[in-house]
């Protein structure tokens, strides 16, 4: 079949199935038109030369159907205590979950009950490339999260979207996160896949907090072992906002991550952590950018890569510092472990500074293990093998330090551990 | 217990242990003295198993196993400790955790299940006490973070837990100062036990105050040159290094 002709089918058929506002059905036809056009990005697209995406190019992906699968419970992750815990599998909410205190609604039914709230996000996404079109024309649900003015949700809010796909299916999502003024709220956006199957899901996030707001924001992804996997996040942060940011890729066998990261308004903090963690032939590209454009606000950017076999991480990270956005403090760093010869790491820290009066510091390392640390865990009687794990894992478990909440942080220990099964388990491990 | 006979250790090419022979019994102490560049801490490393030391010639038995074939972690589950002059920080890796994963390797080694929870906690916090060591550097990453005497501390702590049989201290006094001295050898005399045999390398002589040791032994130049009771070392803090050098020259 001809690939255009595949895509046109697959859109129009989305159409059919979706009875979106009429702006909605524009935009969306829009994009698409500009996504025939362009395809996907090729390594000559300066922002996408590391990362090839041919695969995807000469693979046509269906859209996922109504799921019937019941086999999902497998790879559900551990409950975080406390938390709202809403599941989708491929693509499809399984259970409603509503709250009294926040505004809690799939995208397809704010869309049919409350479209005004929501048209400024999708009509503003930053087309920065085809794959946002892709995402805009093909997207149809996600969650749409409004915490409300001063509300301190104490509840983590965990999203998990799960994939159970057959063979060459598509999941595109939309999440749209909105704290209002002086509210706080935990989210954790989880992916998990089957492993196995070739399939391919992107999923767009946009949020924003307004003045004083707090966000505890968790990305975990888990994607299966031959699973094409997009994530790009838009956090626009407003005067007195701060927003810690997780980000672990741990799976998937082509992962892209983006951050796209603004300070709209002063004295802001933004702080940005990340793991990532390649084995086989996996392939994780994060591309981080930070836009101080105004004055008074503060950004830490730690982003810790274990690369093991013949996988290949990408990191490229970016602060620009706008011309007044003077007595700015950002730092960013990128640490990698290389475990193997055929490993690979391309990291490009970069700070792109207009203003004069600013405190920035970059920096990237890439380093084998620590023989002394080694040594230290041997002579207490550890086997070797064991002690790299704990070391490997050391360096990985490092990036949980700035996690607060107790709760979250034996969430986050317990999920990374299942990447260390040679660890020994103790049965009361504190935190 | 242990027994060097004649070892000679090369690192990079230079000459560091020429002729090493040391018989270590059951319920002794041994302090091994030397001025910096004797080739002390090279003779702990060694018998630890570090890498990147050549052994040219010479033996080791401990307890009848031929310890140079032995790897590190297999050494330390066969009763030997190594005190680290520095101790290595381990970010990410809990204390606790490492502490417990340590004693459970040495007790399958000896065919015993896993250390109860509640017990090892119990014991822990008893031998933090005994250490003036704070309950909070339990929760915390190996060493991370910890000042020199912390780090001291925390090797001791470790050293009480796993109960050696033959422990080896390599400039464990350096860094403290007069009170954690104390408490440190009061851990170290905790351990001493007619099954037991410790091995205590120092350039000052301060620690034996607090440790009495059966034998004193003066490395220079790669060799042992001296044997003797606790009364060598107070002859070596009074006239210092230099005349053993010169008589061993002669």
């Amino acid at each position: 079949m001809n690939t255009n002709l595949h895509w046109q089918t697959q859109f129009d058929n989305s159409i059919a199935q979706n009875a979106n506002p009429n702006w909605l059905t524009e935009l969306r036809h829009q994009a698409f038109k500009r996504w025939q056009t362009s395809g996907f990005p090729t390594l000559r697209n300066e922002r996408w030369k590391y990362t090839e995406l041919m695969p995807l190019a000469q693979t046509e992906f269906h859209l996922s159907k109504n799921t019937s699968s019941d086999h999902y419970q497998d790879l559900l992750p551990e409950t975080i205590e406390n938390s709202l815990r809403l599941i989708f599998v491929d693509g499809q909410l399984i259970s409603e979950l509503t709250s009294d205190e926040i505004y809690l609604a799939t995208l397809v039914n704010t869309l049919k009950q409350n479209p005004a709230k929501i048209e400024p996000y999708i009509t503003n996404k930053n087309s920065i490339d085809s794959i946002t079109d892709l995402n805009t024309a093909l997207a149809t649900d996600g969650m749409v999260i409004f915490i409300p003015a001063n509300c301190n949700f104490t509840r983590p809010i965990h999203l998990i979207y799960l994939y159970t796909q057959i063979q060459n299916n598509m999941v595109h999502m939309q999440n749209i996160v909105h704290l209002a003024e002086g509210a706080t709220a935990t989210i954790v956006e989880h992916h998990i896949g089957k492993d196995d199957n070739r399939y391919f899901s992107t999923s767009f996030n946009s949020i924003k907090l307004e003045k004083n707001a707090n966000l505890t924001y968790y990305r975990w992804q888990e994607q299966g072992s031959d699973a094409y996997h997009i994530n790009r996040t838009q956090l626009m942060q407003a005067t007195h906002s701060n927003t810690a940011f997780f980000s672990f890729d741990l799976k998937g066998h082509l992962v892209r991550n983006e951050i796209f990261q603004e300070f709209i308004g002063e004295n802001a903090e933004c702080k940005l952590t990340g793991l990532y963690l390649g084995r086989g032939k996996q392939h994780i590209d994060n591309y981080i950018t930070l836009n101080h454009a105004v004055p008074f606000c503060r950004s830490e950017q730690l982003f810790k890569g274990i690369l093991d076999d013949r996988s290949h991480g990408v990191f490229h990270g970016k602060v620009v510092v706008s011309k007044d956005a003077q007595k700015t403090d950002a730092q960013q760093h990128n640490a990698n472990l290389i475990l193997s010869d055929k490993a690979e790491i391309d990291t490009q820290p970069q700070l792109e500074i207009y203003a004069d009066d600013v405190k920035c510091t970059h920096g990237a390392a890439i380093g084998q293990l620590d023989e002394e640390a080694l040594f230290y865990l041997e002579s207490r009687g550890i086997n070797a093998d064991i002690a790299k794990q704990m070391l490997i894992y050391g360096f990985a478990a490092d990036t949980l330090q700035h996690v607060e909440q107790s709760t979250l942080h034996a969430f986050c220990q317990t999920r990374i551990r299942h990447y260390f099964p040679e660890m020994p388990l103790l049965q009361d491990e504190l935190k | 217990m242990l027994n060097v006979k004649n070892l000679h250790v090369k690192v990079e090419d230079k000459n560091i242990l020429n002729g090493i022979d040391l018989q270590v019994n059951a319920g002794e102490v041994h302090a091994i003295m030397g001025p910096n560049g004797s080739g002390k801490s090279t003779l702990s490393n060694v018998l630890a198993g570090r890498d990147g030391y050549e052994i040219t010639d010479g033996k080791v038995t401990y307890l009848a196993q031929d310890l140079l074939n032995m790897a590190p972690d297999e050494r330390a589950r066969a009763g030997i400790f190594l005190a680290f002059q520095y101790p290595v920080e381990i970010p990410g890796v809990n204390n606790m955790y490492m502490l417990k994963a340590a004693v459970n390797a040495r007790r399958k080694q000896q065919g015993l299940p896993e250390v109860d929870a509640m017990d090892f906690l119990a014991m822990v916090k008893n031998r933090m006490r005994e250490l003036k060591m704070d309950e909070k550097y339990l929760s915390r990453d190996v060493n991370s973070g910890f000042s020199g005497g912390e780090k001291k501390r925390n090797e001791i702590l470790q050293m009480l837990m796993l109960e050696p049989q033959l422990a080896i201290l390599d400039e464990t006094d350096s860094g403290l100062d007069i009170d954690a001295l104390k408490v440190v050898a009061e851990g170290i005399n905790a351990l001493r036990s007619p099954e037991r045999a410790i091995i205590m390398v120092t350039h000052y002589q301060r620690l034996l105050d607090y440790v009495k040791p059966d034998f004193v032994h003066v490395l220079s130049e790669g060799r042992i040159v001296r044997s003797g009771t606790a009364e060598l070392a107070l002859e070596l803090e009074k006239l210092g290094y230099s005349w053993i050098a010169e008589e061993a020259a002669e």
